[in-house]
């Protein structure tokens, strides 16, 4: 099963990093806009939309809304003096209201869970609120200071992926090679003190490079550090957001697309919770 | 390296005393509750002394003192019998909970008002805040403040010594302007106001009042000699304490200042001392030695290793901090409530930018005070304590997860939503809490070392 996921990895991985660096903007916009969309085909399933009809729709759907926020702000007008366009900053202040009303949602789970349980369409209003924020956001940082730069974007891009994957992997390779006290061994015996101290080690270590690489002033390194912190804890709220979805669904893996990994939204159920806050934080006070 | 050592060790003495203080609380309110502490540790790592008592708690010292714990039963983490379930922390309610956990920084509090409980009783000596010079053109010389003036009140506070100026200047940073009130030499008073709009105040470098120019009142010095520094020029060419400098090179010499201008400016040269020693006037050769100019490295100055004696102070200026009991109990919470007030404050300022992250102090900052402070005296030290006591306080009320704030914050959902927050959710909480923490810690650790 590890093999297996570190291949797959290690085949996405030049491919994602080449992407991310190199493609056009246009033709960025359209493969993240693909990686949404299987990411919808997996959540239409997970609402209970079983149909492959029923699931073409909504993905349909979901590409339909990513098209039409290409034609309405062209790539040119998405930063406009160093300011987001303004349908792009609603979009992620609402990505952020919904990651916040979904931490409530997990805190008082099941209480209040009648509410969108047993409602498809509410459930497909979520994968909604989930999915266009991502790719709002993921554009968003790959255009920023693009005149300036045009490698900028990509290294704010790789800036997120670095702390929500330093998080997971310093957790399970420093907890597997030194875990030794377990933190709640009758609740959850898989998470020991060192794991945990693994991935929040790592994470601060690209917060901080982070911080030297881009040279933050001193007065605003605190924000900097916030920031960081809160894409680390929200990534796995991420995670926890499609788990809760998935039980209701009965799943165990969103879907089989990739192998050792289950189902695309599997692998990025955290980025879709990181993209969104990070990217409405740096709109709002870094950029 | 003695100093070093000093320093070191009234660190370590003031940190152990007040995480025991710290973890005591805890320790006290679990027991209160019924909630059985397997162990009670000042310090991490190996245990350098441990004792048991009948209630099976063990008493631990252990090797790295920065820091300590309360281990209590919890069914989360051990094996519980079930005779001892109704005593695991996690069995109780979540009133006693939150009152376990918020019993350690509310004894960091206490303990700072009974500190300085003893420091009023025992007595402080101090002077009056009264303004000595004001540098042209300052914030302070265009606010209209005057020498020999005396801050009353700042803000809204009165301002009876020069620490609470301190307190009161650095509490307005960030502030557009600030209202003062002085009290003239004729004992008028008068308000007036700093415009702090192009106030530059880094606390690194000089202390506020400087930057706002002021420098506060300090007796006249004479041109008689108070201590000569061991083997230094003076020493060398035979200079004692009681020598009045007549003249130096037979330029005469009216005042302080001038021998310290003369001096400073004649590194590594040689000089002749004229003095009266007993009614009689001799002449002394002496070699100026020298050190490092204090802004720019590359220059020297000249050094004597004298010290001048001061005239005594003026009786009026002079006055010691000193009540009854009832009274240093009022005194000690107003101060306590104060220092608390001017921590949160101070976090403030740091979320808005408006005091730099620069500023932030590490242990390295803490020891260098806590050695100082313990060179001064008991009482001192005691004022030092109550400061660090009331921080340590505070920090731990962050709400962030790790500290006792954040498990006070998920407690007090607990309370709203009716159930405990979700292990999960929890993590999340570590995760970000352990991230700031950490991140927090190192700025910290790399400013100390910076400054040394």
């Amino acid at each position: 099963m590890l093999k297996q996921r570190v291949i797959t990895a290690l085949i996405l991985a030049p491919l994602a990093l080449f992407a991310i660096l190199f493609l056009p903007l246009f033709g960025f916009e359209i493969l993240i806009a693909a990686v949404v969309a299987l990411g919808a085909w997996e959540w239409a399933n997970m609402s209970g939309y079983t149909s492959k009809l029923a699931k073409s729709i909504y993905t349909g759907l979901i590409v339909g809304i990513c098209a039409a926020l290409t034609f309405t702000v062209p790539i040119e007008t998405i930063w406009h003096h160093g300011q987001l366009s303004g349908l792009y900053r609603l979009i992620l202040g609402i990505a952020a209201a919904w990651w916040g009303l979904s931490l409530l949602m997990i805190i008082a789970y099941p209480k209040y869970s009648v509410f969108w349980r047993n409602s498809r369409v509410i459930r497909a209003v979520f994968g909604i609120l989930t999915l266009i924020p991502t790719w709002v956001a993921v554009v968003s940082l790959r255009t920023s200071l693009y005149d300036v730069d045009p490698y900028y974007g990509a290294s704010l891009i790789f800036y997120v992926l670095g702390i929500v994957w330093a998080a997971d992997i310093g957790a399970f390779f420093v907890g597997v090679k030194f875990g030794r006290h377990k933190l709640r061994p009758n609740v959850s015996p898989g998470k020991t003190l060192e794991g945990l101290l693994g991935g929040v080690g790592a994470s601060s270590a690209i917060i901080a490079f982070a911080a030297l690489h881009y040279q933050v002033d001193p007065t605003r390194i605190w924000m900097h550090v916030l920031i960081g912190g809160l894409t680390v804890g929200v990534s796995a709220l991420g995670d926890l957001n499609e788990s809760m979805f998935k039980r209701c669904a009965g799943l165990k893996d969103s879907g089989t697309l990739l192998p050792g990994h289950g189902g695309v939204l599997d692998r990025i159920d955290s980025l879709t919770a990181a993209f969104p806050v990070f990217a409405f934080c740096y709109v709002l006070w870094m950029a | 390296m003695i100093d070093f050592l000093w320093s070191l060790g009234s660190f370590i003495v003031a940190l152990g005393l007040l995480v025991a203080v710290h973890e005591w609380g805890h320790f006290f309110v679990a027991r209160k509750c019924g909630v059985k502490v397997e162990r009670f540790s000042i310090g991490f790592g190996k245990a350098l002394w441990r004792t048991k008592d009948s209630q099976g708690t063990e008493y631990v010292i252990a090797a790295i003192p920065l820091g300590g714990y309360v281990k209590m039963l919890d069914e989360r983490v051990d094996q519980v019998s079930e005779a001892d379930l109704p005593h695991a922390f996690n069995r109780q309610s979540v009133y006693k909970r939150i009152a376990i956990i918020a019993a350690g920084p509310i004894t960091n509090f206490l303990f700072a008002i009974l500190a300085l409980f003893i420091m009023y009783l025992i007595g402080l000596d101090t002077v009056k805040p009264v303004i000595g010079k004001i540098e042209p053109n300052s914030i302070a010389a265009q606010a209209g403040l005057e020498p020999n003036s005396q801050f009353s009140r700042i803000g809204n506070r009165e301002t009876v010594d020069w620490e609470a100026v301190n307190f009161e200047l650095i509490s307005a940073i960030g502030e557009k302007s600030l209202p003062v009130e002085i009290l003239l030499p004729n004992g008028q008073k008068q308000e007036k106001v700093l415009l702090l709009d192009n106030w530059k105040f880094d606390p690194d470098k000089v202390s506020a009042l400087t930057s706002l120019g002021i420098s506060a009142y300090r007796p006249e010095a004479t041109t008689e000699l108070a201590f000569i520094a061991k083997h230094s020029g003076a020493d060398a060419a035979g200079l004692k304490v009681g020598d009045k400098i007549l003249a130096i090179d037979g330029t005469p010499m009216q005042n302080w200042e001038q021998i310290v201008g003369y001096i400073e400016q004649r590194p590594d040269s040689d000089v002749t001392i004229t003095i009266s020693r007993d009614g009689v006037n001799i002449e002394l050769p002496a070699t100026v030695g020298n050190r490092k100019h204090a802004d720019e490295s590359d220059k020297l100055v000249g050094v004597l290793g004298i010290v001048s004696k001061a005239r005594p102070w003026p009786e009026s200026y002079l006055f010691t901090h000193h009540y009854d009991p009832l009274g240093a109990f009022v005194k000690a919470s107003e101060k306590t409530w104060r220092l608390m007030t001017l921590s949160v404050e101070m976090i403030g300022k740091l979320l808005t930018g408006d005091v730099s992250v620069k500023n932030l102090s590490g242990p390295i900052s803490i020891a260098q005070g806590a050695g100082t402070s313990a060179g001064y005296g008991l009482v001192y030290f005691l004022s030092f304590l109550a400061l660090i006591s009331v921080n340590l306080g505070i920090i731990n009320l962050l709400p962030l997860p790790v500290l006792d704030g954040g498990h006070l914050l998920y407690y007090f959902i607990e309370l709203l939503t009716g159930k405990p927050v979700p292990e999960q959710v929890q993590d999340i909480g570590f995760r970000i809490g352990g991230v700031l923490l950490l991140l927090l810690m190192t700025i910290a650790i790399v400013n100390d070392v910076a400054r040394l």
